[in-house]
Parts: C-alpha cells; structure tokens; sequence
C-alpha cells in the first residue's frame, strides 16, 4: 500500500514536469488590408538610443559576446479627429470655441538603415549575432522609446502644434476670435 | 533488504517532494528551464532628442500587409555533392536568408501645402483646393521583421538591401490597392464635415491639379 502511494506520488511529479512546458501565447493576429484613419499628426520628435546588450547570462555558454549598436527612431503623435463630434465644436457670430480630443503617439519608425552595430565582441566558442537576434534587441529598443514618449514631451508639443494648425486653419476660413481647448479626459498611448 | 531499498526510496521521495515545492514557489528554476538559454536584454540608455519638427499631415488610410522575401549568394562553407543524371557535382555553399516582414503605409495629405488662395469664403459658403494624398511613411520597425530561415554569415548591407525590398513590395500592393484615391476621397470628407461642424452651409473641396 505504501509502495503504491509512493509511486503515485512519484507518477504525479513527473507529470508535473512535462505539464510545465507551457505554450507561448501567440502574437495578435494583425488587421492586414486598408484601413480608415483620421489623424492629424502635428509632432515628430526624432530620437537616437545606444542599445547595449551583453549575453553572458546562460551558465552552460563558454565565452561572452557583446554587441553595441545605434538607432534612430522617428516618433509622431497628433489628434484623432475622429474623436471629435458637433458638440465639440461653439459658434457665436465670428467666435468659435473647439474641445479637441489630447494628443496620443500616432506611430514610432526606425528604418532598418537607421540601426547600426558600432562594435560586436563574440568569443573563440560563441557564433555571432544572427538577424533575429539583432532585430529582437532593436525590437527591445523600440519598446523603450515607445514608453518613454510621454517623458520626452511629444505629447504637450503635438497639442500645442495642433492648437496653432487650427487657429491658423480657421482664421483664414474667416474667424475672429478662436478658443481651442482639450477634454479633461487623456489619452496618452494608442 | 526490503526495509532497506523502502527507507531510500522515501528518500528519493521526499527529496523530489521538496524540489516540486521549491519550484511552484519559484526557488529553483523548472527541470525544463535549467538547460533553457537565457534571453538576451538591452541596457537603458538614455534617449537623445536631436531633432524636433512641426508636421499638418492628416492620415486617412493606411495599408497593412505582410511580404517574405528571400536571398541566396555562394558561401564559405562546406561544398556539397549534387546528384545529377551524369553523375554527382560539386556544389558551393550556399548562404541562405529568409525575411517575414510586416509593414504599415500611411496615406494622407499634407496640410501645411494648403495656401491663402486655395481657400475662398463667400458668407456660408466655402470652396477649398487640397493638395493631393501621398504616402507619408512606411513602418517597418524591428518588431515587424521576422528571419524565418538564416545560414551562413549575413551583413548588415545585404539584410537591409533585402528589407528595403520588402518595403517597396508594400508599398507597390499599397499602389495597386488604390490607397491615394482612398486618401484623397476620405480627406475631402473629413475636411468637409469638419467645415460644416463650423458653420458653413455649402462646402466644395477639389484637388490640385
């Protein structure tokens, strides 16, 4: 009887083990095709990142390899004009008052000519870097400029450039006095 | 003898209870994760503001899609024999590279084109000329790139001459898809619902000629 529950128990750990292998979720499916838009980019902020990797993590690996590498990345954010109704919009005479939506990053473009590896360090028993490993570290970066934009200020430049565009645009239509104003409500990332 | 082999086998026992516990509270990596390679991360670094610019471009239409491209050259491998009908060849190596690529175009039109005399106000009444739509970036960032398949050694020249590739091929599918037309047609109606919010009775938008 003991003999059982031991093995039993030693069946269950194993069971364990091979349960632990976990799929990976897979990537969102991607909308492909056209699609309809009505954003009003009115900032672009160009940045330049240093990526800096060093994989000496894994103890079973005999040697280092490190890689530096450079990229220039190209943020813009803007208004979503879609956002914007009837009720949005006060006229009085040659007076016009406009609640826009806040500004939200629209997109961030590093071209593939934009990243450059400085200098790349691999020892006698590693290989070298491959083009997945590469892009998954620009990938890294990417995604850290992407979560820094609201530091970098974009946002408060795109909502002032907007401000301006739309005063201008309006003045000329033949407005005298333009208020233009933003809903308490923000809407940082996409 | 019995007794002896039990008393070990309790021990293997517990010793392997003691692991599982470990594991759930995540002391000790999964049996699974000991020989696993280790992700490479990035260091933060700082991020470098070297330019600032005032865009008007009001995107109507983008266009996603998805291209595999591939490139092959002679490598400095090991030649391999390839059998033929008049016996076997020697062959080079050859250096093989596959590339998924997802990619955004935008379409729209640019604004700030947009002069005085393009716009004529007469009391309610409006008539604007708009610049035509074109296409205002291509998005392929890292992130979109994929390397289905890699042998050999590649550098950075030919990998981005074959991602410039796809790129093109994007925006050519973008072309065949009318995405301009689609641009101009959406941006005469943005631009005219926006007018009529404001006030105006009668809107007439054209394009440049």
């Amino acid at each position: 009887m003991r003999i059982f529950f031991l093995i039993t128990l030693f069946g269950l750990l194993l069971s364990n083990i091979n349960c632990s292998s976990k799929k990976e979720p897979s990537k969102m499916q991607q909308v492909l095709g056209l699609q309809k838009m009505s954003d009003l980019a009115t900032a672009e902020y160009v940045v330049t990142k240093i990526i800096k990797a060093n994989d000496n993590q894994t103890w079973y690996k005999i040697g280092n390899r490190k890689i530096l590498m450079s990229c220039k990345a190209s943020l813009v954010a803007g208004i979503d004009l879609s956002q914007l109704t009837e009720k949005d919009i006060k006229i009085d005479g040659e007076n016009v008052t406009i609640t826009l939506p806040h500004a939200k990053l629209l997109y961030i473009n590093i071209k593939p000519e934009d990243i450059k590896v400085a200098y790349q360090d691999v020892s006698l028993f590693r290989t070298n870097f491959s083009v997945q490993e590469k892009d998954n570290l620009a990938a890294q970066a990417e995604k850290q400029i992407k979560e820094s934009a609201d530091s970098l200020g974009i946002f408060l430049t795109a909502e002032t450039n907007a401000t301006l565009f739309i005063n201008n645009f309006l003045q000329k239509v033949g407005f005298k006095n333009i208020n233009i104003n933003f809903s308490p409500a923000k809407n940082l990332l996409q | 003898m019995r007794k002896f082999l039990q008393k070990y086998l309790v021990l293997i026992v517990v010793v392997l209870a003691i692991i599982f516990l470990f594991q759930k509270i995540n002391w000790l990596p999964s049996f699974k994760n000991i020989f696993k390679s280790q992700p490479v991360l990035i260091e933060k670094t700082p991020i470098i503001i070297t330019e600032i610019n005032t865009l008007s471009q009001l995107i109507t239409v983008t266009f996603t899609d998805e291209i595999v491209m591939d490139t092959a050259k002679i490598g400095n491998g090991m030649p391999s024999l390839l059998p033929t009908a008049v016996g076997t060849i020697l062959t080079p190596a050859i250096d093989k590279l596959v590339i998924i690529g997802r990619g955004k175009v935008l379409a729209g039109t640019d604004l700030k084109n947009i002069q005085d005399k393009d716009i004529q106000v007469t009391g309610d009444s409006i008539y604007l000329i708009l610049p035509h739509a074109k296409i205002l970036q291509t998005i392929m960032n890292p992130s979109d790139f994929e390397t289905f398949d890699e042998k050999g050694n590649w550098d950075d020249k030919a990998v981005i001459a074959l991602k410039s590739k796809i790129r093109n091929e994007i925006n050519i599918h973008a072309l065949q898809q009318n995405i301009l037309q689609q641009a101009d047609t959406r941006c005469k109606n943005i631009i005219e619902t926006f007018l009529k919010n404001t006030g105006f009775k009668k809107v007439q938008i054209d394009l440049k000629n």
